[in-house]
């Protein structure tokens, strides 16, 4: 038990992250509502968090540790802007706030679709709970099909899946009142993706 | 108790609700196209095999999946339940709850828990919270979901506004986002303070232990997420063997069921994930995990020869939303639980017959269902087997069964009484604007008949008295075709009949008209197999004769018994099995039959056309109507058309929606009136839209419930059958 730290590059199909990938993925999340960022280093990509979250016009934000940016050092520069931006693991906090950030471990370009291993709670109730979730995925680790991606699944994680894997395609939404289409249900109704190229 | 007036109420209780049928419309109206849209590029055909090959394979191979299934849940630290039914359910769940000391329960969707009533069984012991919008919105006022998928589909937002205003003790307006953000606010709190979290799930895979579960609301991610405990409650007809046969089912489900990409979030869930204790930590524990296999009938049907077809269904509901019927009158007229074609055979396993009794017999059997089914399944036929193991329990009332027992049964007996009608009701007929034959109105209680589209006047000599008459000259003679008239040629319209033998003698066919009876249709589809299959024998020595190069029909229902049911029924005995065998390979529908002569001809249509019986000077506009049987069980579409193009005399163009049911469905039309009346005047609608004056058809049955429905409108369209168009009889 605990959370698996198996690193899901190892084990992308070839011809992963290649710009076509990444076209069609931000050609299909973008007809679903969301927001891609696209930044060529991690010093970028932090910069591309802080100005989302100040744009949000918010006090709280939230996030879980990350291996693509550095979360302290942004919390450490929301901090200057008046902004809380909490890694904390509390429930209740995390319930408060407008905005969570957390990454996620491949992209399928022929849908739009984000994964992620998300067997740590934390990293759970940050991306379900606030309004607005901001996802940050490698683009290197964009692969071309759904299928492709349970392939990668099973050699990550040698035949036996995490106990929890999420596929997030697009915000949440419904259309169970006279088939009206709207966004924001139970989870967050505002998505937004930024690929590093790291 | 068959079709009652009771039921009858909530038929038009239904058909009169302008809300329902005016959701249920529009969304039946746009579905195939953004469905066809989000599948382009993909084969489906292909897709759908998969998906039905590896839901066979499970449903063969489940005892030792389940196994398997359970031994990983059990290695990562989950448990799990079997049940037995519903009852083994509550009895697992209260346990839970008692362990746990829990007091709420947060619930997604799970049709499983709707069809064991799990929340009215667990009232006592938990707060029982749905929390799919849809689902919430119902069990405000303790109704039955009407849509799988959307399970709210028959409220209008007004109705909604005020169920939320009463749900949350102030006033709401009827305004969409507003209510979803309230339900979001109200749910967050149910969810934040629950002990327990249940929902359903789509896939079980054997080999690695995951549930998928899809949603787009996000409600099942914080239902397993929030609270320490998760139940998750599976059928066993969800097991999947591979880890990949995922893929499949994610490609045609999202498709399929909303015409979406993939759903917004799919859940793999494997084993028993971290939370956080006692829910609020901030020590970090092992879920709470059980997973409980519902039986309630699904093992007897997955391991049923027959009806093992139906565990192949996903759940995607595109089924209910081509279904001209369930598009009239929802889901919670056509069907129990599990609403449409696939509901009504749920029902029988997973309820009872009793309760899939006057379900099952809304179908009309158009075979539209069939097309769009991701999990390859006849529901048609399906359902056809089922009204015969419902109609062995409880069998049709006493004058309806005799009709099929007795008269349809005695060879002598029917034809005498088809041919009473010819003189009884003859004081009724009157002419028609075309010239034909019509009753406008019958005396008595049968007036419901008549009341919405005309009867033929029954013909004073029947075709099997005119065909001994017809002087067939063949010249450059090339063999022998034996022809089934099928009753409504027979009695009805003998001059199809007629056309079709100088149709056939100027390609080179004497056409011969072996003794005979009715086809068994009728009996098959009131749930009488055993009266079809004696029917069946009666006919079948008289059309098992070597001299003949073809069978043909011009009836595709008839076509349909001849070539697809005749073989079925008299599977038991070997030697009637081999007759039946070649007098289906033999059989052709007439326009088939035509296809292929012209084809090995050289496919020069337009010699077959005798010259015209009026003078004309401009072409003919015509547009073609597929007759059920013919396109979908079948699969005969483009000869008729490519027949009409050829004809130098017609000129051919596409009605609206040529290929829905016009409503006729034989025996259908008089056990279910007003379906079919608002079948057929959709149909109307579109012929009178179309600028053809005149309508082909291939099905006699057809033909007459579309020239009974314009001679009630006193339209001026005229409705012919290819044979008498072939024939030149515009
Ligand atoms: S066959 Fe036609 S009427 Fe019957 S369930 Fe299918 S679509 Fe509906
Ligand atoms: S029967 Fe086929 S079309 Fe209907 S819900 Fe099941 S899978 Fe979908």
């Amino acid at each position: 038990m605990g959370v698996y730290t198996g690193d899901w590059k190892l084990h992308l199909p070839e011809g992963a992250g290649a710009e076509e990938l990444f076209k069609s993925f931000k050609e299909k999340a973008e007809a679903l509502t969301v927001k891609v960022i696209r930044v060529d280093s991690k010093t970028n990509a932090e910069k591309a968090i802080i100005e989302e979250i100040k744009a949000a016009n918010i006090k709280l934000a939230v996030g879980v540790p990350m291996t693509l940016v550095d979360a302290l050092s942004i919390q450490e520069s929301l901090k200057g802007d008046g902004i809380e931006f909490s890694l904390d693991l509390d429930r209740n906090l995390i319930e408060q706030a407008q905005f969570g950030v957390s990454q996620f471990d491949l992209g399928i370009a022929e849908l739009g679709t984000i994964v992620q291993d998300a067997e740590s709670v934390h990293k759970r109730l940050v991306s379900m709970l606030p309004p607005t979730h901001l996802a940050v995925i490698s683009t290197k680790t964009i692969i071309e099909t759904f299928a492709d991606s349970l392939e990668v699944i099973e050699k990550v994680y040698n035949g036996e899946p995490s106990n929890f894997i999420a596929f997030v395609t697009g915000p949440s939404k419904t259309a169970d009142i006279e088939r009206v289409l709207t966004i924001g249900v139970h989870g967050p109704g505002r998505l937004i993706i930024v690929c590093v190229d790291e | 108790m068959p079709i009652d007036n009771a039921f009858k109420v909530r038929i038009n209780k239904a058909l009169n609700d302008s809300n329902l049928r005016g959701a249920l419309g529009k969304f039946g109206d746009v579905f195939p196209e953004s469905r066809a849209n989000v599948y382009q590029g993909i084969d489906f055909e292909e897709l759908r095999g998969i998906i039905a090959r590896n839901k066979a394979n499970a449903a063969n191979n489940m005892e030792a999946l389940v196994d398997q299934f359970e031994a990983n849940i059990i290695k990562r630290g989950g448990q799990v339940h079997r049940a037995k039914d519903g009852n083994a359910v509550f009895q697992i769940l209260k346990d839970i709850a008692k362990t746990r000391n829990a007091k709420k329960l947060v619930k997604s969707k799970s049709m499983a828990s709707e069809e064991i009533h799990l929340n009215q069984h667990m009232e006592d012991t938990l707060q029982m919270v749905e929390t799919d919008l849809g689902e919430w919105i119902i069990q405000q006022v303790n109704e039955k979901p009407s849509h799988m998928v959307m399970p709210a589909i028959h409220l209008s937002k007004e109705k909604c506004a005020e169920i939320f205003s009463q749900a949350l003790g102030y006033k709401v307006e009827a305004d969409i986002p507003n209510m979803v953000k309230l339900a979001r606010k109200t749910l967050r709190e149910h969810f934040m303070t629950a002990d327990i979290g249940l929902s359903g799930c789509n896939i079980a895979v054997a080999e690695t232990g995951t549930m998928c579960i899809f949603t787009n609301e996000g409600n099942a991610r914080l239902t397993s997420s929030l609270p320490p405990v998760h139940v998750i409650l599976v059928g066993y007809e969800k097991l999947a063997e591979k880890f990949s046969e995922i893929a499949p089912i994610a490609k045609a489900l999202p498709k399929s069921a909303t015409a979406q990409t993939l759903t917004s979030y799919l859940t793999m869930i494997s084993g028993p994930a971290e939370t956080l204790k006692d829910k609020e930590g901030p020590e970090i524990v092992k879920k709470e995990l059980h997973v409980i296999f519902l039986d309630n009938g699904r093992r007897e049907l997955l391991n049923d020869p027959i009806f093992k077809e139906a565990g192949q269904c996903i759940r995607c509901c595109s089924c209910l939303n081509v279904c001209p019927v369930y598009q009239l009158v929802g889901g919670h007229v056509f069907g129990h639980i599990y609403a449409g074609g696939i509901g009504s055979l749920l029902t029988g396993f997973f309820n009872s017959l009793q309760e899939t009794d006057k379900v099952q017999e809304m179908c009309i059997g158009c075979g539209r269902c069939r097309d769009f089914c991701p999990g390859k399944i006849d529901i048609p036929n399906l359902i056809l087997e089922m009204r015969n193991r419902v109609r062995k329990e409880i069998p049709l009332p006493g004058m309806q069964n005799f009709i099929v027992g007795s008269v349809l049964r005695n060879k002598g007996l029917f034809q005498f009484g088809l041919r009473q009608a010819s003189w009884a009701s003859a004081p009724f007929t009157t002419t028609g604007k075309d010239g034909n034959k019509y009753i406008r109105s019958l005396p008595f209680g049968f007036k419901k008949l008549t009341d919405w589209r005309s009867l033929p006047g029954f013909n004073s000599t029947p075709f099997r008295e005119k065909i001994k008459s017809i002087k067939q000259e063949v010249t450059n003679k090339k063999g022998k075709v034996a022809f089934f008239g099928g009753c409504v040629i027979d009695y009805a319209y003998p001059e199809i009949g007629e056309s079709l033998v100088r149709v056939l003698n100027k390609v080179g066919f004497e056409v011969v008209y072996p003794e005979q009876t009715c086809c068994g249709a009728p009996a098959s589809y009131m749930g009488r197999p055993d009266v079809a299959k004696e029917i069946a024998m009666q006919n079948l020595q008289h059309f098992a004769n070597d001299e003949f190069d073809y069978i043909v029909s011009a009836c595709p229902t008839c076509t349909v018994a001849l070539k697809e049911k005749w073989p079925k029924l008299l599977e038991g005995n070997q030697e009637n099995k081999a007759i039946a065998d070649v007098v289906a390979e033999k059989t052709l529908d007439f326009i088939k039959l035509m296809h292929t002569l012209k084809k090995a001809q050289g496919g020069a249509w337009n010699e077959v056309a005798a010259t015209c019986d009026v003078a004309c000077s401009a072409p003919i506009k015509v547009t073609y109507h597929d007759s059920c049987h013919l396109n979908r069980e079948l699969g005969i579409k483009e000869e008729p058309r490519e027949m009409l193009v050829a004809q130098s005399h017609l000129s051919f163009m596409e009605m609206e929606e040529a290929d829905r049911c016009c409503g006729f469905g034989g025996s259908y039309c008089i056990k279910l009136p007003e379906i079919s009346t608002e079948l057929l005047n959709r149909k109307l609608r579109n012929i009178e839209n179309s600028r053809a004056e005149v309508v082909a058809v291939d099905c006699p049955g057809c033909l007459m419930s579309l020239r009974g429905g314009l001679d009630t409108k006193k339209s001026n369209k005229r409705v012919l059958h290819c044979a008498q168009l072939l024939d030149g009889k515009y």
